[in-house]
């Protein structure tokens, strides 16, 4: 279960509605907002192409201006058998 | 996962976005769980695998493996974020169909073998050649994501040893263009600004250039210069609209290769309303003309020089007389009272104005020229070689700059902005590397097309590729493929995974990746960056720095490699010594390992920010102001080129009545070799798609994700379209990116290039489109 730390820089006037609706429980979790409207979020997907969708679908949400990588951890993703 | 430990981990990644964002002291709850999560974990730092943006990665490994990556919050690049390539960098190296083991061709079959036998083949094959054909029957392929030690180390085997100059990078066929502009305006390749311009500036002209996509980090910094200061203003200039669009403040289309036109438009703008600055003109321009009319480079062999001639400013001024802005509105489609306003803004005293570009400038029939074009606008009105004020030439790969365009990587170059037909800089580079002048040939090997071309009439024989995939990335492809695989040809492939590249080859070399090994990258701002070794290559795989050296030897060219102790420091040494003194230095190698990196020149430690500057760059006396002292013949002062429109190579008719572009997308790294590999989990592998206006696609009977069969006179390909994604091409173009190894859509691109960068147009030819 790969999880990582992003910083979701959204518009101002949206952070309040998005704080809110991107929270999704074992996959986005909200942890605050910041002064200039950016959110702090953990995700959490069973592979990395499962937390690259959750980041897509992130990026092509009304107010959010860019997803950033903060922190990625993958030490149980087992790719080669 | 277990659960204490999915919240420590989780912990951390909380603490260290908050960290990133600036803001640690909201992350100080999560700081007991964080640190009990990082327990066992060695951090190391290194440049990112991916693009020549260069951001700094922390590189997690515990237990001989990679196990999480953080982005660098000591980075200046980039300050601790990295873009969702980012996510990436955990498969680069662990997907299971990992090349393991050498594997020799029998039949339709690979077999596997020892390096023995497989390196003992490949020189075999090289010194038959060499013997029977001549040192021109070999050639090495490789690559703007080569370490610098392994880009020196070809350079040196075969200009050096071997003795030809056949040797290319798949830089050109993204950068070149880019670099003959640089030559030929400031006599010195790569940047005089840095990635510190986009927090100064306020005017941002991005042409042909998504940068949300292809430059994520520094277009982020962009967009926060821009939410923090009212005053910026982004304008973005294209054939079709991108995520970068949203971002923007102004969107300019314009009709493909019209770029030329629209920047005469603008500089016509500037001249007549003596929106220019004289002073700066006076004293650091000269003017320009070179040939018309010049051809495509579609016949084999096919041959340019320019034959440069001076002109006046009145001569310039008069140059430029037709480019009215209603003249210019026709060609290009810009209503005339935009290409007024923008030649405003341009030349506005009160904006501090930098213009950004990649691969629509860049891969262009016209390339060279239009790089040339956007110089003019910033040496007509003198902002340039200023804090915040600067063009800046984006490069696409990772060291595309501190490779293949620093070391020289070309069949026309040498170390150090040098070149094989000049005798001074062969003489040069011989006593550096310890050979006779004589050994380097003077005349310059083929481009990379070129190159392809020689492969399939059989002029090139074994052919060596490194570090890229040229058999899914090079234009009018199934020309090539098929060349790869006619009798009397011998290709070897060094890479990770297998490719349609390796599919074609005689022997495969499995390699080590990224933090595999030592390296060094150079990024986009002259930023050169060091990264120690940290994880074993898996199975029997090898730096490819080894696998060259090796051949070295069994080539009776060991005497070019035998280093004293650590083979990278030695290289490096050796290589630095090229840029001492030339306004490219490098620092002794050790002072990299502890910084981020440092921008050239680097002098008593101090990197330059801002080249040819005075204050910033310590080539420049006091007094001087701005110098292009790399211009030595034009007296430190840099060109104005007059160059006109020409149309491209193919355009759109009565029977392809469509232009195609190619590109790229955000999740995915080129040919998507490492970001694209099948998943553990039964996963839909990502599908290409083809951009179309949905007023095309109605009048086609079309609909949204139907499959559609896309046509050029060269090939074709069947793809789901997509009309509503985040590209939007202009109604009568179409837009397809070339990751998708099952959709090889550059078998319909056109093998034209610009006549002096010789690199292809991969944005302008002419297809039909039909429902499949």
């Amino acid at each position: 279960m790969p999880i990582s730390g992003v910083v979701i820089k959204c518009r101002p006037e949206y952070t309040e509605e998005l704080a809110r609706s991107l929270a999704k429980p074992d996959a986005v979790e909200i942890h605050g907002a910041l002064p200039d409207g950016s959110l702090v979020a953990v995700i959490e997907a069973d592979s990395v192409e499962g937390e690259t969708q959750i980041v897509t679908g992130l990026l092509e949400t009304e107010g959010v201006i860019d997803v950033r990588l903060a922190y990625h951890n993958f030490e149980d993703v087992h790719m080669k058998s | 996962m277990e659960w204490t430990r999915r919240r420590f981990l989780k912990a951390s990644a909380a603490a260290a976005a908050f960290a990133a964002a600036g803001a640690m002291h909201l992350g100080k709850r999560f700081a007991d769980e964080a640190e009990a999560a990082e327990k066992g974990i060695t951090w190391g730092k290194a440049p990112c695998r991916f693009c020549g943006v260069g951001c700094g990665v922390l590189v997690g490994v515990r237990d001989g493996r990679i196990v999480a990556t953080k982005g660098d919050p000591a980075a200046p690049v980039n300050k601790g974020l990295n873009c969702i390539k980012g996510y990436f960098l955990s498969k680069v190296l662990y997907g299971r169909d990992r090349l393991t083991k050498p594997l020799i061709r029998k039949g339709n079959r690979f077999v596997e073998a020892s390096w023995e036998e497989a390196m003992g083949l490949v020189a075999a094959k090289f010194k038959e050649s060499i013997d029977k054909h001549g040192p021109d029957s070999v050639a090495i392929f490789g690559s703007g994501q080569w370490t610098v030690f392994e880009g020196y180390a070809a350079a040196k085997l075969f200009k050096g040893g071997i003795g030809t100059n056949n040797i290319e990078p798949n830089a050109r066929f993204c950068m070149a263009s880019a670099v003959a502009a640089f030559m030929n305006t400031f006599g010195s390749d790569e940047p005089m600004g840095c990635y510190d311009d986009l927090e100064l500036g306020d005017t941002y002209f991005l042409w042909g250039a998504n940068m949300a996509e292809a430059h994520p980090v520094l277009f982020s910094r962009l967009v926060d210069n821009k939410l923090k200061n009212p005053r910026v203003k982004i304008i973005d200039l294209g054939t079709r609209r991108t995520r970068t669009t949203q971002m923007a403040d102004m969107f300019v289309p314009f009709r493909p290769q019209t770029d030329l036109a629209l920047l005469n438009g603008i500089a016509h703008v500037i001249v007549r309303d003596k929106l220019y600055d004289e002073n700066f003109i006076k004293n650091h321009v000269v003017f320009k003309k070179g040939k018309e009319n010049i051809g495509y480079g579609l016949e084999d062999k096919f041959k340019f020089d320019d034959e440069p001639k001076a002109i006046t400013f009145e001569e310039y001024r008069e140059y430029l007389k037709p480019y009215t802005p209603e003249h210019v509105e026709k060609i290009s489609g810009v209503p005339a009272k935009t290409v007024v306003e923008l030649a405003r803004m341009y030349s506005d005293r009160k904006r501090k104005v930098n213009t950004l570009w990649t691969m629509g400038f860049n891969q262009h029939s016209r390339g060279t020229w239009v790089n040339n074009l956007a110089y003019n606008l910033h040496l007509l009105t003198g902002k340039i070689g200023r804090p915040g004020e600067n063009p800046l030439s984006l490069t696409g790969q990772p060291s595309a700059c501190g490779t293949a365009r620093e070391v020289g990587t070309f069949s026309h170059r040498l170390p150090a902005d040098m070149v094989v037909n000049n005798p001074e800089h062969r003489e040069k580079t011989a006593s550096i590397w310890g050979v006779p002048a004589a050994k380097i040939p003077a005349k310059p090997g083929p481009h990379a097309t070129e190159m392809f071309k020689a492969l399939d009439r059989g002029d090139i024989r074994v052919m060596w590729i490194q570090v890229t995939n040229p058999f899914q990335s090079a234009p009018n492809l199934s020309r090539y493929r098929k060349a790869a695989r006619k009798d009397g040809r011998f290709i070897v492939v060094s890479d990770i995974y297998p490719t349609r590249s390796t599919e074609l080859a005689d022997v495969i070399l499995p390699s080590a990746s990224w933090v595999e090994k030592e390296g060094v990258f150079g990024n986009t701002e002259r930023r050169t960056q060091h990264w120690f070794k940290m994880v074993n290559p898996p199975g029997e795989a090898r730096n490819d720095l080894t696998q060259t050296i090796d051949l070295a030897r069994r080539l009776g060219h060991g005497n070019l490699f035998n280093y004293q102790g650590s083979t990278e420091k030695a290289i490096w040494e050796e290589y630095r010594q090229f840029t001492t003194g030339t306004g490219k230095d490098l620092a002794p190698y050790e002072t990299y390992f502890k910084v981020r990196g440092l921008r050239w020149p680097v002098i008593n430690g101090r990197e330059t920010l801002w080249r040819y500057s005075e204050g910033h760059d310590p080539y420049v006396k006091k007094g001087e102001g701005i110098k292009f002292y790399k211009n030595k013949a034009a007296g430190g002062k840099a060109i104005i080129w007059a160059r006109p429109y020409e149309p491209p190579a193919e355009s759109p008719d009565r029977h392809y009545p469509f232009w195609l572009s190619t590109g790229r997308v955000l999740e995915h790294w080129h040919t998507a070799t490492m970001t694209g590999r099948v998943p553990e989990l039964k996963r839909a592998y990502p599908s290409a798609v083809v951009e179309i206006h949905p007023d095309d696609a109605k009048r086609l009977g079309i609909r949204n994700r139907d499959k559609v069969r896309v046509t050029s006179r060269r090939g074709t390909v069947v793809l789901p379209c997509e009309l509503n994604g985040r590209g939007k091409p202009e109604r009568g173009s179409v837009f397809i990116a070339f990751f998708d190894e099952t959709k090889l859509v550059n078998e319909l691109c056109i093998d034209a290039y610009c006549p002096i960068s010789k690199e292809p147009d991969y944005k302008k030819c002419a297809v039909k489109v039909e429902k499949a």
